[in-house]
């Protein structure tokens, strides 16, 4: 049986996986991924079937088990990658991160059968939202909202801070629907003259 | 239109292609800003009514409570408007390190 295997690498300053050599995911600069974040955006977009292994740099450990630097292994493929990262006008004024050594000390993790579970804040509780949040982003907010709270979980927040920022969210989306009304900071429809 | 500092990174970010509201606030918060939901909306609603940016819908998803994500696309308008920006800063920043 061929081995599938899945990569997770810090390459040019921003968290990816790859698969047979490409990138499959990014996951942003800021925080590296967790496992179990891994494991589900890898079921979201169908890429668990087959896979064997996900491979984490065993580097990327600090002493709590949490993950932190890994290696960055230079290939061609990494290097039009980055080529097509810095064509993005946000990626110019970022430190590219570039090393030459081969990732060493790897730490090899079965995949489980079956996905963690993940629960989700049920669309029911924020059903008294509809009061407060303005009509024309309520459905998208909510949906981003709940988002949010998955990601949160899949990095391994706990509970108290992500109730807190997702309070902070729906107090900022309050607040800035209301001060944007009553400052009329929305452009206003032109006046059509009416020629009497 | 004059252009608050998050209209600029709002329209930056969709220049690379179209996102929805939390995938904006992810890479603005990747370049080490921050933009909460609530501003990045009325932002978002002040940009399409000017013109600079179109929304359109996009399919439910049971991770968001079958709720539909709603992506943002630049407009040719939204597009010259950074550009005229840019070369502005530009010019700026040239003029000041002489």
């Amino acid at each position: 049986m061929k081995m599938k295997e899945v990569i997770v690498l810090k390459c040019y300053g921003e968290y990816v996986a790859f698969l047979d050599g490409e990138v499959i995911l990014r996951f942003g600069t800021k925080f590296p991924p967790s496992r179990e974040k891994v494991l589900h955006l890898l079921k979201k977009h169908n890429y668990l079937d087959g896979i064997n292994h996900i491979t984490i740099p065993i580097s990327a450990n600090d002493a709590k088990g949490n993950y932190q630097l890994p290696t960055i292994s230079y290939t061609p493929r990494l290097y039009n990658y980055k080529q097509k990262l810095e064509k993005q006008i946000h990626f110019e004024n970022k430190p590219i991160l570039f090393r030459q050594e081969p990732v060493m000390d790897d730490m090899r993790l079965k995949v489980p059968e079956e996905d963690p579970p993940v629960k989700l804040i049920k669309p029911n509780k924020l059903a008294s939202l509809r009061f407060l949040l303005p009509k024309a982003y309520r459905e998208e907010f909510i949906g981003d909202l709940i988002e949010m709270e998955l990601i949160l979980k899949a990095e391994g927040h706990p509970k108290w801070w992500i109730k807190f920022i997702m309070a902070l969210q729906i107090i900022n989306v309050v607040w800035h629907a209301a001060f944007f009304k009553w400052k009329e900071l929305f452009p206003r429809p032109e006046k059509k003259e009416i020629d009497k | 239109m004059n252009f608050t500092i998050n209209d600029l990174k709002v329209l930056s970010i969709l220049i690379s292609g179209d996102k929805y509201g939390l995938e904006i606030v992810q890479e603005i918060g990747e370049t080490g800003t921050t933009l909460f939901l609530g501003s990045l909306y009325n932002v978002l609603k002040k940009l399409e009514q000017s013109g600079f940016v179109k929304s359109y819908w996009g399919d439910g998803d049971d991770e968001r409570g079958g709720n539909r994500r709603k992506y943002y696309q630049i407009t040719a308008k939204g597009q010259e408007a950074v550009d005229e920006y840019r070369k502005a800063f530009t010019l700026m920043w040239s003029a000041a390190y002489l």
